[in-house]
């Protein structure tokens, strides 16, 4: 019988001395930055991992959130709302048709906001300071309290009412308020996800623009170069990184975010408004009990994440391609 | 050579230790900054004077006061702390229950649903009251309905394939909780004196939903706003108003049938009250931007005289006048069914919400003195007068024992023997509910299919989830017991 030679590689003539070499190759205290990093890798571990784990495992089956015991069911949650119950089928379908929807256009409107704010803020002088600070209110105070207002601005009578009204426009005013007419509802609820994410561009659009070359905007305006030509072919293609930065944690945000939703239309009215994050929501906490609710809950979140992971990379290899 | 270790010495050693001792201090003021722990030891540091101290947890916060009040109560009869805690809203608190199952760490007394306490039975997290509580004291329709798991609730549980094997385990006749408190939905409440500026008679309630339509119309005409329900809410609208009218349309057996899947939903009697339902948009009778209120708002835009009626529960009216409407104003009736309806009944009390003590409780003696009190005739009057709600332990009509407005709800349910419909199925399972939930939504905004078209896709709906529970099988029909 062949005997192996017990840790060979410590008969290898200069081994043991390469390690001391590496070993001595280590800076002093080489552990401090892990000691720094534990409590982060601790805590994603303990919350984050663990729920991630949790929640797929949780997907292929059904429980009522109380009992020790799961049961097995395979496939059949994410089958149910995909195309084994017509009405939830249905219903998540429109529901992500509403997240891309909200992921098409809000973002794109956010980064078109923020930019066009940031370009009439770049200057200095007390007014625009004013102005940057009043532009990035909705960023800071974006709450429930905003969102309660926003929505005394759609009902009927409200603001909004009023305006048109005052403006001899009754007729633009719908009778049941901008939240309330099924064909209005999502366009009123994503005009307050970009009134509420446009600051946030608008800050980085404007660090991107005072650290351009100011030579090379003076060089091309003593070329003859117009404030549009300008825009469009030095400005907007160095600013473009960031607006690669801004579309896709906007669209991520865009597809997860259903608290927007939830405060202003829990969905309706006839599901105009429902998205898919609010439906793992309604699943996970509402209907809970001996229903499949958590489940059901789950299978629906990950699907999602699925859709989300594929659009970001889809997005990343677009914008990197171009930038 | 010997060398001796100075004290510069040990500082240099220190130092070279600086950033682990850093990272304790951090770690300590992390943990420090921590919440404290508010278990018994603490609750007993904040009232020394007390021997024990209970938690309870509810989720409605308006009846953190009355409860208050009931600790109070008991605390100056026997020394017994006990701490009302409220999380609000609902499904924060349905989370926050699941969460502490889990982890053991629920309170000494739980308030939950009435129906959805034998989940936490089964899980394990309930204490069996079996022989330490009796029905006695409670209001018909409450105790022996809802506490002791009876034979036909159980007889339902194994006709549902669906029913988990520990909830089956459960033996008849044990219980695991008592009822706090009572009352029934389907109650409408209209505005007296803008019936009167109506021209119709403030006392006399609507016989049938067209009467209804008809009242709602002339109040309207008068320039008077129409009706605020939460259609906000997705269960509103089947719940509190069409099914509590379409039950008396059919009768409770055939009703009973219908949402079940054993006869067809898809009738000319379904469809005219869906017809019913959707007038209430045709003629403007909603007030405008209904589908965007929710059941507090609603109930506010009613006290604020901002609509003429209101559809809820016992709760509602006790909401209603919390919120500083006058009770004498209110003219309060059933939900009424569509002309020509086989059956007209009142509802009767049911048990709304149960109390139990779980499974965590390191005083479970002392938790049951408190149900006891808090159920007794004393606590109960305590807790009505103090969160203007009906509690399930019978008590006086009179208003110095109970507050004005629970007397009023309590002379509304005199003589009725306490049973609400009798259905076990109230909705459509599954699906199907979703489907008719999304179908009332439409008609209230005007939109969607005909309702033939609605009453046909509702029924395919019902098919497909009772094929998919009952594989294939009819499900098992239910005998509606008879009204008392």
């Amino acid at each position: 019988m062949k005997s192996w030679p017990a840790r060979a590689t410590s008969t290898v003539p200069g081994a043991r001395a390469l390690r001391r070499s590496r070993r001595r190759r280590l800076p002093p205290r080489w552990w401090v930055g892990y000691l720094f990093m534990a409590p982060a890798l601790l805590l994603f571990l303990v919350l984050g991992a663990y729920c991630v784990t949790f929640s797929f495992a949780l997907s292929f089956f059904q429980w009522d959130g109380f009992s020790t015991s799961w049961r097995w069911v395979g496939l059949d949650n994410f089958a149910y709302f995909l195309y084994g119950d017509p009405a939830t089928a249905q219903l998540f379908r429109d529901s992500l048709l509403h997240n891309i929807e909200i992921a098409a256009i809000v973002p794109i409107s956010s980064c078109l906001v923020g930019l066009a704010l940031a370009l009439l803020l770049n200057r200095s002088g007390r007014v625009s300071r004013l102005f940057r600070t009043l532009y990035y209110l909705p960023a800071i105070t974006a709450g429930v309290a905003t969102l309660y207002t926003w929505q005394l601005i759609y009902q009927p009578g409200g603001v909004l009412s009023a305006l048109l009204t005052a403006l001899r426009l009754p007729t633009l005013v719908p009778y049941d308020g901008w939240l309330g007419t099924p064909s209005l509802a999502l366009p009123a609820v994503m005009v307050v996800m970009i009134w509420s994410s446009a600051p946030g561009a608008m800050l980085m659009y404007l660090a991107g623009l005072q650290t351009l070359d100011k030579e090379v905007l003076d060089a091309a305006a003593m070329d003859g170069a117009g404030a549009w030509p300008r825009l469009r072919h030095i400005i907007w293609p160095l600013l473009f990184p960031i607006t690669v930065i801004l579309m896709i944690l906007g669209m991520d945000v865009a597809i997860q975010d259903y608290g927007t939703v939830y405060l202003m239309t829990n969905g309706g009215p006839a599901g105009a408004t429902s998205l898919v994050g609010l439906l793992v929501f309604q699943h996970a906490t509402q209907m809970g009990g001996t229903d499949t609710g958590l489940g059901l809950g789950s299978a629906m979140g990950w699907t999602l994440f699925l859709f989300t992971f594929v659009l970001a990379m889809v997005n990343l290899r677009l914008f990197r391609a171009r930038a | 050579v010997k060398r001796t270790v100075t004290h510069s010495d040990v500082a240099r050693r220190l130092t070279g230790y600086r950033p682990l001792w850093t990272m304790a201090a951090l770690l300590a003021l992390g943990l420090t900054a921590l919440p404290r722990v508010s278990g018994p030891a603490a609750v007993l540091a904040a009232h020394p004077r007390s021997d024990v101290a209970l938690t309870m947890w509810t989720w409605k916060v308006f009846h953190k006061s009355g409860w208050e009040a009931v600790a109070a109560a008991f605390k100056a009869k026997t020394g017994i702390t006990v701490n009302i805690q409220a999380f609000s809203p609902d499904d924060l608190y349905r989370t926050k229950v699941r969460a502490a199952t889990n982890t053991r760490q629920l309170p000494d007394i739980l308030s939950y649903w009435s129906g959805a306490q034998w989940d936490l039975a089964a899980a394990g997290a309930l204490m069996d009251l079996t022989g330490k509580v009796s029905a006695e004291g409670f209001a018909p329709g409450t105790y022996a309905q809802s506490s002791v798991l009876t034979k036909d609730a159980h007889a339902a549980w194994v006709a549902n394939p669906t029913t988990s094997k520990k909830l089956l385990a459960l033996p008849v006749g044990h219980v695991f909780s008592v009822p706090t408190l009572a009352g029934s939905p389907n109650f409408m409440m209209f505005n007296k004196s803008m019936m009167k500026k109506a021209g119709l008679n403030p006392d006399k309630a609507p016989a049938t939903f067209e009467e209804l339509i008809a009242d709602l119309k002339k109040i309207t005409a008068a320039g008077q706003p129409g009706f605020a329900a939460a259609v906000k809410n997705p269960d509103v609208p089947p719940y509190w108003i069409l099914c509590p009218a379409y039950v008396q349309a059919v009768g409770r057996q055939a009703y009973d049938d219908q949402m079940n899947g054993l006869k067809p939903l898809n009738n000319p009697t379904f469809v005219h009250m869906l017809d019913l339902f959707k007038e209430l948009r045709t003629s403007r009778l909603w007030v405008p931007g209904v589908t965007n209120i929710d059941i507090d708002p609603a109930d506010v835009t009613f006290a604020q005289q901002r609509s003429s009626l209101d559809v809820g529960g016992t709760y509602t009216f006790g909401a209603i006048v919390s919120l500083g409407m006058d009770p004498k104003n209110i003219l309060v009736f059933n939900v009424p069914g569509p002309a020509g309806s086989v059956e007209k009944f009142r509802n009767g009390m049911f048990s709304l919400i149960e109390e139990a003590i779980t499974r965590d409780s390191r005083h479970p003696a002392e938790a049951l003195q408190w149900l006891k009190f808090s159920t007794s005739a004393e606590g109960a009057a305590l807790f009505a007068k103090t969160a203007n709600d009906l509690p399930a332990t019978r008590l006086p009509a009179d208003p110095k024992v109970v507050g004005a407005p629970i007397a009023q709800i309590e002379r509304f349910f005199a003589g009725s023997a306490g049973t609400f419909t009798g259905v076990t199925h109230f909705v459509p399972a599954g699906a199907a509910y979703t489907l008719l939930q999304k179908d009332l939504q439409q008609l209230v905004v005007g939109e969607g299919d005909s309702t033939d078209m609605m009453a046909t896709a509702l029924q395919k709906e019902l098919d497909a989830v009772n094929a998919k529970t009952y594989k294939g099988q009819k499900p098992p029909r239910v005998i509606v017991p008879p009204l008392k």
